[in-house]
């Protein structure tokens, strides 16, 4: 027998609810033991395509495949192999810390030694073990969440999947909870699939990201194979009042030849080679053209850059009620 | 593991959430029963059916009429029609509380009606022979009063509500049976919905586990809930003077009763939460269900004194027959084994039905 080299398998998978089209033709396979991204805004189909990998929700036509076992051939077999962190569920709150791991060890079947044993080691891993008789309802969001992982890896399984586990969270919590998946991910060699709508998210943790819009995958690839898609070089921000605006997008199109994305007041454009000669220029010609602009930055290509050029519409604008905008600039590499 | 391990872990779960809650979880099974029990056992329906003497010298179609209509109510039974030596001599017995004397002209105005009422009976209250007086009245007769004192007061029969019992036990018999299935009620689906709501239920159905195990789990629990609620009504009903006659065998025949028609009402539940996504329309659709198999199912008063339209209503009502049952136990010091095997016969069925449906439409609508 073929050692099955993928955890996931997703083949055409689509999903439609009367009219509405949630999943349209997903394809891709998660590598085993890979840090995987969904990357999109809400209603793009992610909690769709990650119900439909637990079996909670039938594909209208494609096939899914997880760890080689066909979803609709033994998803109880399927279900025993994942651990899942789902958006709405994070524990029991009227359970305690213990009895949440108790809880679910059960459901999965883990002998009760185990359990006591496995629980222990896990909570000190999420740093809840001087928690373990507190009612889960009490602890801070942050907790809860790291409660939520520990209670999904009960059962030892191959495979995590995480849908949106950090929404909601402050810039503190949400570092903390990154560390420790990336800890799971590499000290249990467990594959993780993580959805996102935070860019910094994707772009810190993920190996590979799937970025998903209107239930199409609509790029596939590691964070940086998907930033030099847009540029090798860098990407220039322009910000002006509405005449200026115009001709500085007219000018910068000529001058460097790419075309540039608007978005609000301002606009961005790529630029190949150095950047700061690129910018320094592009500045003093507009000076020559009596254009004037409110300011100018350059920075490295980010997620959010692919995410403009690849649908036209910012992911951070959809998000920014989230997402702090402290966020972004810490996340910025 | 399988089913049973799966229903057992998620029966720890709920179990685990009552003891969290547990003094909440008592306190509403408590107020519900205490209030019914103590005002409305307390508050002198005792004097329902109180049985009276009519002595006729009129015989005509007047007289015939208004003893139709005096027994209409059911506040008065006609006990025993007679001579007026033999009349009296029952009121100075104390079998009857109040003697009626028509005259030959009865029906014809002036007419004068003699009553005689036994003034040592707490059961011959104003307001029953205020009662008594309006109807006589209606006839454009008018009473003459007699007072006499019975010489053995022994007045305690009451026909409506059993061989020799108080309304007190006639009611608790009835509550126990609806607090029995309103616990499960209120404990079995509103948590699932709940569960539902909050999301708890989708990391139950992205578990390795047969489906079935999570309904079977909160039906239990509702059964618990039923449990509990329905013993607590009772305590709080034996402690306010309701008996039970047929004793210890008869307390195992109302845990029988109360456990089918939780298991029977918390699978109607589950069916109604599988349904509804709403926590406020389940709510109001579950009171709109059981108020009225409550009232109807002659918990409150007896079902003969439901009007002809709304009898089949309790005919057709579960509730009925286990709440006969219940009372049947408290209330006769013999069991009937005809009666009791009917109820228990409707009852099982009821559960049975209602627990496959839940068990399909679980499978069929959640998840």
């Amino acid at each position: 027998m073929v050692m099955e080299e993928y955890s996931i398998v997703l083949e055409d998978v689509v999903k439609k609810f009367g009219d509405f089209t949630a999943v349209n033709g997903i394809s891709l396979k998660v590598l085993k033991g890979e840090f995987f991204g969904f990357l999109g805004p809400n209603g793009a189909g992610k909690t769709t395509t990650i119900n439909m990998i637990m079996g909670l929700l039938d594909p209208t036509s494609g096939k899914i495949k997880v760890d080689g076992i066909d979803t609709r051939k033994n998803i109880t077999a399927i279900r025993q192999i994942i651990g899942f962190v789902s958006q709405e569920t994070i524990v029991e709150p009227e359970l305690t810390v213990i009895d949440n791991l108790r809880l679910f060890g059960r459901l999965y079947h883990v002998p009760n030694d185990v359990i006591e044993k496995r629980g222990m080691e896990l909570l000190k891993m999420v740093g809840l073990e001087n928690f373990s008789n507190q009612y889960a309802g009490v602890l801070a969001g942050g907790m809860q969440r790291r409660l939520a992982v520990a209670k999904a890896l009960i059962h030892d399984p191959k495979i995590l999947v995480l849908d949106e586990p950090t929404s909601g969270l402050d810039v503190q919590n949400r570092t903390h909870f990154w560390d420790l998946l990336e800890k799971i991910n590499k000290e249990k060699k467990i594959t993780i699939l993580l959805t996102t709508q935070y860019l910094e998210e994707a772009d810190t943790l993920c190996e590979r990201i799937a970025i998903i819009d209107h239930g199409k995958v609509v790029a596939l690839g590691t964070p940086s194979e998907l930033k030099r898609s847009i540029s090798r070089g860098s990407i220039l921000e322009v910000s002006a009042d509405k005449a200026n605006l115009e001709k500085a997008f007219e000018f910068a199109r000529k001058f460097f030849g790419n075309e540039p994305k608007i978005r609000g007041d301002r606009f961005s454009v790529a630029v190949e080679g150095n950047g700061i000669n690129a910018m320094n220029k592009f500045v003093k010609e507009l000076e020559a053209r009596k254009i004037e602009i409110i300011s100018i930055s350059m920075h490295q290509p980010t997620l959010d850059d692919v995410f403009l050029k690849l649908t036209g519409s910012s992911l951070r604008d959809t998000t920014s009620n989230e997402a702090p905008s402290r966020m972004t600039m810490i996340g910025r590499r | 593991m399988g089913l049973a391990g799966d229903t057992f872990a998620l029966y720890m779960r709920e179990m685990l959430i009552f003891k969290k809650n547990m003094k909440t979880s008592i306190a509403r099974s408590i107020i519900f029963p205490l209030v019914l029990i103590l005002l409305l056992g307390n508050m002198g329906m005792n004097a329902l059916n109180l049985p009276i003497a009519v002595v006729n010298y009129n015989n005509g179609p007047a007289s015939t009429s208004f003893i139709n209509q005096l027994v209409e109510g059911r506040v008065v039974s006609v006990a025993s029609l007679t001579n007026q030596q033999q009349a009296l001599a029952e009121l100075q017995n104390g079998e009857v509380a109040v003697v009626l004397v028509l005259p030959p002209n009865f029906g014809s105005p002036g007419a004068q009606v003699y009553m005689y009422v036994d003034s040592s009976s707490p059961l011959a209250s104003a307001q029953v022979l205020s009662y008594i007086s309006s109807k006589v009245e209606s006839f454009g007769a008018k009473i003459v009063n007699y007072k006499q004192l019975s010489l053995a007061p022994k007045l305690t029969t009451n026909y409506a509500y059993g061989a020799s019992a108080s309304y007190k036990t006639f009611l608790v018999a009835g509550i126990v049976i609806m607090v029995a299935a309103f616990g499960a009620m209120w404990s079995g689906g509103m948590t699932l919905l709940l569960d539902r709501q909050l999301g708890n239920l989708k990391a139950f159905l992205a578990a390795p586990i047969n489906k079935t195990s999570i309904m079977l789990s909160k039906l239990l629990y509702g059964l618990t809930q039923s449990m509990i609620s329905g013993m607590l009504a009772l305590a709080i009903g034996i402690l306010d003077g309701a008996t039970i006659a047929s004793g210890a065998i008869g307390f195992l025949g109302i845990f029988f009763f109360m456990l089918l028609s939780g298991l029977g009402f918390g699978a109607l539940t589950i069916i109604l939460a599988a349904r509804i996504n709403k926590m406020e329309v389940y709510s109001l659709i579950g009171m709109a269900i059981t108020l009225p198999l409550w009232f109807l199912s002659g918990a409150v008063l007896p079902t003969s004194t439901l009007p002809s339209y709304m009898q089949p209503f309790s005919v057709y009502n579960p509730m009925t027959y286990a709440v006969d049952a219940v009372r049947d136990i408290m209330l006769k010091g013999y069991i009937s084994t005809q009666a009791l095997l009917m109820d228990s016969v409707i009852m099982i069925s009821f559960a049975i039905v209602a627990f496959i449906l839940g068990v399909v439409m679980f499978k069929n609508k959640i998840g």
